[in-house]
Protein backbone atom coordinates (compact mmCIF):
# COMPACT_ATOMS: atom_id res chain seq x y z
CA UNK A 1 0.00 0.00 0.00
CA UNK A 2 1.18 3.22 -1.19
CA UNK A 3 0.32 6.82 0.45
CA UNK A 4 0.09 9.49 -2.08
CA UNK A 5 -0.53 12.96 -1.05
CA UNK A 6 -2.63 15.03 -3.28
CA UNK A 7 -3.56 19.22 -3.24
CA UNK A 8 -3.87 19.17 -6.99
CA UNK A 9 -0.68 21.38 -7.31
CA UNK A 10 1.36 20.29 -10.95
CA UNK A 11 3.97 18.68 -9.02
CA UNK A 12 1.69 15.99 -7.10
CA UNK A 13 0.60 15.63 -10.47
CA UNK A 14 3.76 15.09 -11.21
CA UNK A 15 4.58 13.01 -8.25
CA UNK A 16 1.51 10.48 -9.07
CA UNK A 17 2.99 9.78 -12.54
CA UNK A 18 6.62 9.30 -11.41
CA UNK A 19 5.15 6.73 -8.77
CA UNK A 20 3.44 4.67 -10.99
CA UNK A 21 6.32 4.52 -12.85
CA UNK A 22 8.22 3.76 -9.81
CA UNK A 23 5.63 1.68 -7.95
CA UNK A 24 2.25 1.48 -9.76
CA UNK A 25 -0.05 -1.64 -9.87
CA UNK A 26 -0.32 -2.02 -6.46
CA UNK A 27 -3.39 -0.43 -4.20
CA UNK A 28 -2.49 2.95 -3.22
CA UNK A 29 -4.71 5.83 -0.97
CA UNK A 30 -4.73 8.78 -2.68
CA UNK A 31 -4.76 11.40 0.67
CA UNK A 32 -5.98 15.59 0.84
CA UNK A 33 -5.36 17.11 3.61
CA UNK A 34 -7.98 19.95 4.74
CA UNK A 35 -7.34 22.40 7.07
CA UNK A 36 -10.61 23.30 10.12
CA UNK A 37 -11.98 26.89 9.40
CA UNK A 38 -11.42 27.32 13.08
CA UNK A 39 -7.67 27.55 12.36
CA UNK A 40 -7.94 29.40 9.16
CA UNK A 41 -9.77 32.11 11.28
CA UNK A 42 -7.18 31.95 14.34
CA UNK A 43 -3.96 32.44 11.92
CA UNK A 44 -5.50 35.55 9.93
CA UNK A 45 -5.24 38.92 11.55
CA UNK A 46 -8.77 39.31 11.85
CA UNK A 47 -8.99 36.06 14.57
CA UNK A 48 -12.01 35.20 15.95
CA UNK A 49 -13.35 38.99 15.87
CA UNK A 50 -15.38 38.00 12.79
CA UNK A 51 -16.87 34.40 13.71
CA UNK A 52 -19.08 34.86 16.87
CA UNK A 53 -23.00 34.90 15.18
CA UNK A 54 -21.45 35.94 11.59
CA UNK A 55 -19.85 32.59 10.31
CA UNK A 56 -21.28 29.11 10.28
CA UNK A 57 -18.07 27.39 11.11
CA UNK A 58 -19.49 23.87 10.94
CA UNK A 59 -20.75 25.00 7.41
CA UNK A 60 -17.56 26.59 6.25
CA UNK A 61 -15.93 22.98 7.25
CA UNK A 62 -18.54 20.98 5.63
CA UNK A 63 -17.65 23.27 2.03
CA UNK A 64 -13.68 22.28 2.97
CA UNK A 65 -14.41 18.50 3.26
CA UNK A 66 -16.13 18.54 0.65
CA UNK A 67 -13.69 20.46 -1.91
CA UNK A 68 -11.30 18.22 0.12
CA UNK A 69 -12.86 14.83 -1.12
CA UNK A 70 -13.54 16.22 -4.88
CA UNK A 71 -9.72 17.02 -4.81
CA UNK A 72 -9.13 13.91 -3.55
CA UNK A 73 -10.89 11.89 -6.08
CA UNK A 74 -9.29 13.45 -8.73
CA UNK A 75 -5.93 12.67 -7.72
CA UNK A 76 -7.13 8.95 -6.76
CA UNK A 77 -8.52 9.33 -10.87
CA UNK A 78 -5.13 10.65 -11.95
CA UNK A 79 -3.61 7.67 -9.72
CA UNK A 80 -5.84 5.05 -11.50
CA UNK A 81 -4.09 5.89 -14.95
CA UNK A 82 -0.95 6.08 -13.65
CA UNK A 83 -1.21 2.37 -12.83
CA UNK A 84 -2.58 2.10 -8.90
CA UNK A 85 -5.32 0.47 -7.72
CA UNK A 86 -6.18 3.99 -6.15
CA UNK A 87 -9.29 5.34 -3.68
CA UNK A 88 -9.51 8.67 -2.15
CA UNK A 89 -9.24 9.91 1.65
CA UNK A 90 -9.93 13.07 2.96
CA UNK A 91 -7.87 14.14 6.51
CA UNK A 92 -8.53 16.91 8.46
CA UNK A 93 -5.28 18.92 9.59
CA UNK A 94 -5.44 19.30 13.29
CA UNK A 95 -2.02 20.02 13.90
CA UNK A 96 0.79 20.27 10.72
CA UNK A 97 -0.17 18.48 7.36
CA UNK A 98 2.76 16.85 8.31
CA UNK A 99 1.53 14.94 11.19
CA UNK A 100 -1.89 13.98 8.96
CA UNK A 101 0.19 12.45 6.04
CA UNK A 102 2.05 10.55 8.53
CA UNK A 103 -1.10 9.32 10.69
CA UNK A 104 -2.68 8.60 7.54
CA UNK A 105 0.63 6.69 6.53
CA UNK A 106 0.37 4.71 10.18
CA UNK A 107 -3.37 3.94 9.62
CA UNK A 108 -2.89 2.50 6.06
CA UNK A 109 0.07 0.84 6.86
CA UNK A 110 1.76 2.39 3.93
CA UNK A 111 5.09 1.06 3.01
CA UNK A 112 5.77 4.33 1.03
CA UNK A 113 4.72 7.76 1.38
CA UNK A 114 4.98 10.26 -2.54
CA UNK A 115 4.82 13.72 -2.54
CA UNK A 116 5.23 16.84 -4.91
CA UNK A 117 8.26 19.05 -3.83
CA UNK A 118 7.50 22.86 -4.16
CA UNK A 119 10.53 23.61 -4.84
CA UNK A 120 11.02 26.79 -2.54
CA UNK A 121 14.20 27.62 -2.02
CA UNK A 122 16.65 29.60 0.70
CA UNK A 123 14.95 32.21 3.06
CA UNK A 124 11.69 31.07 1.36
CA UNK A 125 12.41 27.53 2.16
CA UNK A 126 13.13 28.36 5.61
CA UNK A 127 9.85 30.72 6.23
CA UNK A 128 7.28 28.99 4.91
CA UNK A 129 8.46 25.74 6.37
CA UNK A 130 8.33 22.37 3.93
CA UNK A 131 5.87 19.53 4.34
CA UNK A 132 8.55 17.55 2.46
CA UNK A 133 10.85 18.27 4.85
CA UNK A 134 8.78 17.66 8.39
CA UNK A 135 7.39 14.29 6.72
CA UNK A 136 11.43 13.09 6.30
CA UNK A 137 12.17 14.05 9.07
CA UNK A 138 9.56 12.30 11.07
CA UNK A 139 8.73 9.26 8.74
CA UNK A 140 9.55 5.78 9.46
CA UNK A 141 9.27 4.62 6.05
CA UNK A 142 10.28 5.28 1.94
CA UNK A 143 9.42 8.65 1.60
CA UNK A 144 9.82 9.67 -2.13
CA UNK A 145 9.80 13.17 -3.28
CA UNK A 146 8.97 14.51 -6.57
CA UNK A 147 9.76 18.03 -8.16
CA UNK A 148 7.27 19.49 -10.50
CA UNK A 149 8.41 19.17 -14.32
CA UNK A 150 8.95 22.80 -13.89
CA UNK A 151 11.54 22.23 -10.96
CA UNK A 152 13.43 19.59 -12.47
CA UNK A 153 14.01 21.27 -15.40
CA UNK A 154 15.34 24.65 -13.79
CA UNK A 155 17.26 22.45 -11.62
CA UNK A 156 19.09 20.15 -14.80
CA UNK A 157 19.73 23.64 -16.56
CA UNK A 158 21.79 25.32 -13.46
CA UNK A 159 22.55 23.94 -10.10
CA UNK A 160 20.38 25.60 -7.11
CA UNK A 161 22.09 27.20 -4.54
CA UNK A 162 21.04 26.39 -1.24
CA UNK B 1 11.24 5.59 -16.92
CA UNK B 2 13.72 4.75 -14.65
CA UNK B 3 16.98 3.86 -16.68
CA UNK B 4 19.72 5.36 -14.52
CA UNK B 5 19.59 5.34 -10.72
CA UNK B 6 21.82 6.97 -8.84
CA UNK B 7 22.64 5.70 -5.13
CA UNK B 8 24.36 8.56 -3.18
CA UNK B 9 26.49 6.56 -0.73
CA UNK B 10 28.45 7.47 1.87
CA UNK B 11 29.31 3.56 3.39
CA UNK B 12 27.10 4.39 6.08
CA UNK B 13 24.82 1.37 7.34
CA UNK B 14 21.95 3.89 6.43
CA UNK B 15 23.07 3.93 2.72
CA UNK B 16 22.93 0.46 3.12
CA UNK B 17 19.62 0.72 3.39
CA UNK B 18 19.22 2.62 0.61
CA UNK B 19 21.30 0.34 -1.76
CA UNK B 20 18.23 -2.70 -1.20
CA UNK B 21 15.93 -0.07 -2.44
CA UNK B 22 17.84 1.39 -5.18
CA UNK B 23 18.92 -2.42 -5.95
CA UNK B 24 15.26 -3.24 -6.51
CA UNK B 25 14.50 -0.76 -8.80
CA UNK B 26 17.33 -0.96 -11.02
CA UNK B 27 16.38 -5.17 -10.94
CA UNK B 28 12.22 -4.47 -11.90
CA UNK B 29 13.31 -1.34 -14.05
CA UNK B 30 16.11 -2.94 -15.93
CA UNK B 31 17.65 -0.02 -15.21
CA UNK B 32 21.71 1.21 -14.63
CA UNK B 33 23.16 1.72 -11.45
CA UNK B 34 25.56 4.51 -10.53
CA UNK B 35 27.04 4.55 -7.05
CA UNK B 36 27.82 7.90 -5.91
CA UNK B 37 30.52 8.74 -3.27
CA UNK B 38 31.39 12.21 -2.02
CA UNK B 39 34.67 11.99 -0.14
CA UNK B 40 33.87 15.20 2.22
CA UNK B 41 37.78 16.89 2.57
CA UNK B 42 38.33 19.35 5.63
CA UNK B 43 39.15 22.42 5.16
CA UNK B 44 42.73 23.33 4.07
CA UNK B 45 44.88 23.91 7.18
CA UNK B 46 48.49 26.14 7.47
CA UNK B 47 49.96 24.12 5.57
CA UNK B 48 47.49 23.83 2.94
CA UNK B 49 46.73 20.36 3.25
CA UNK B 50 42.93 18.84 3.30
CA UNK B 51 42.11 15.47 4.82
CA UNK B 52 38.71 13.31 4.36
CA UNK B 53 36.49 13.84 6.87
CA UNK B 54 35.77 10.88 7.42
CA UNK B 55 39.20 9.14 9.28
CA UNK B 56 38.17 5.44 7.59
CA UNK B 57 37.51 7.19 4.24
CA UNK B 58 39.57 4.13 2.86
CA UNK B 59 37.63 1.60 4.57
CA UNK B 60 34.29 3.29 3.20
CA UNK B 61 35.67 3.19 -0.25
CA UNK B 62 36.74 -0.10 0.15
CA UNK B 63 33.50 -1.28 1.39
CA UNK B 64 31.42 0.50 -1.55
CA UNK B 65 33.89 -0.93 -3.95
CA UNK B 66 32.99 -4.28 -2.92
CA UNK B 67 28.96 -3.55 -3.00
CA UNK B 68 29.16 -2.26 -6.67
CA UNK B 69 31.13 -5.17 -7.63
CA UNK B 70 28.37 -7.54 -5.46
CA UNK B 71 25.65 -5.33 -7.46
CA UNK B 72 27.69 -6.15 -11.24
CA UNK B 73 27.51 -10.15 -9.95
CA UNK B 74 24.29 -9.89 -9.22
CA UNK B 75 23.80 -8.81 -13.21
CA UNK B 76 23.38 -5.30 -12.56
CA UNK B 77 24.38 -2.72 -14.83
CA UNK B 78 26.74 -1.16 -12.15
CA UNK B 79 29.37 1.86 -11.52
CA UNK B 80 31.25 3.50 -8.95
CA UNK B 81 31.50 7.82 -9.28
CA UNK B 82 33.95 9.15 -6.71
CA UNK B 83 33.76 12.54 -6.40
CA UNK B 84 35.60 15.22 -3.95
CA UNK B 85 33.93 18.05 -2.47
CA UNK B 86 34.77 20.51 0.53
CA UNK B 87 33.05 19.75 3.61
CA UNK B 88 29.46 20.37 3.47
CA UNK B 89 29.57 20.22 -0.57
CA UNK B 90 28.40 16.58 -0.60
CA UNK B 91 24.83 17.37 -1.45
CA UNK B 92 26.05 19.39 -3.81
CA UNK B 93 28.15 17.02 -5.46
CA UNK B 94 25.33 14.37 -6.03
CA UNK B 95 23.11 16.81 -7.47
CA UNK B 96 26.24 17.41 -9.64
CA UNK B 97 26.51 13.85 -10.54
CA UNK B 98 22.68 13.03 -10.96
CA UNK B 99 22.82 15.73 -13.41
CA UNK B 100 25.67 15.01 -15.63
CA UNK B 101 24.36 11.31 -15.87
CA UNK B 102 20.78 12.46 -16.37
CA UNK B 103 19.56 10.06 -13.77
CA UNK B 104 16.21 9.50 -13.18
CA UNK B 105 16.34 9.17 -9.65
CA UNK B 106 18.60 9.73 -6.44
CA UNK B 107 18.10 7.09 -3.67
CA UNK B 108 19.87 8.20 -0.41
CA UNK B 109 19.26 6.92 2.98
CA UNK B 110 18.14 9.45 5.45
CA UNK B 111 20.74 9.55 8.12
CA UNK B 112 24.36 9.17 7.26
CA UNK B 113 27.78 9.35 9.02
CA UNK B 114 25.77 12.37 11.07
CA UNK B 115 26.80 12.98 15.10
CA UNK B 116 23.36 13.52 15.76
CA UNK B 117 22.45 10.09 14.10
CA UNK B 118 18.80 8.70 14.64
CA UNK B 119 17.97 12.70 15.81
CA UNK B 120 17.91 14.24 12.68
CA UNK B 121 17.33 13.47 8.98
CA UNK B 122 21.28 13.60 7.58
CA UNK B 123 21.83 17.82 6.08
CA UNK B 124 23.27 15.45 2.86
CA UNK B 125 19.54 14.30 2.26
CA UNK B 126 17.51 17.82 3.41
CA UNK B 127 19.87 19.53 0.83
CA UNK B 128 19.11 17.43 -1.90
CA UNK B 129 15.27 18.22 -1.30
CA UNK B 130 16.17 21.04 -2.06
CA UNK B 131 18.52 20.82 -5.33
CA UNK B 132 17.72 17.20 -6.47
CA UNK B 133 17.67 17.34 -10.29
CA UNK B 134 14.85 14.44 -10.25
CA UNK B 135 12.75 11.96 -7.70
CA UNK B 136 14.39 11.76 -4.51
CA UNK B 137 13.52 8.45 -3.14
CA UNK B 138 14.82 8.72 0.90
CA UNK B 139 14.75 5.28 2.65
CA UNK B 140 15.11 5.06 6.62
CA UNK B 141 17.05 3.89 8.54
CA UNK B 142 14.02 1.65 10.30
CA UNK B 143 11.80 0.16 7.57
CA UNK B 144 8.64 -0.82 8.63
CA UNK B 145 8.88 -4.07 6.50
CA UNK B 146 11.83 -3.62 4.68
CA UNK B 147 10.86 -2.75 0.84
CA UNK B 148 10.23 0.05 -0.57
Amino acid sequence: MILICYDGSDDARAAIEVAGQLVGAQRATVLTVWQPFAEVLASTPLGWGIAPGVLDIEEADNVSRTAAERLASEGAELARQAGFNAEPRQSIQLETVAHAILDEAELIGASAIVMGSRGLTGLKSLLLGSVSHAVLQRADRTVIVVPSPAVASSRKRRPARS
Amino acid sequence: MFKKIVWATDGSDSADKALAVAKMLATESGGELVAVHCEELTLPGKGGGSLPVAANEDDLRAKIERQVSDLSADGITATLETTRAKVGGAAHAIASAARAHESDAIVVGTRGHTPLAGLLVGSVTQRLLHIAPCPLIAVPTRDLDGHA
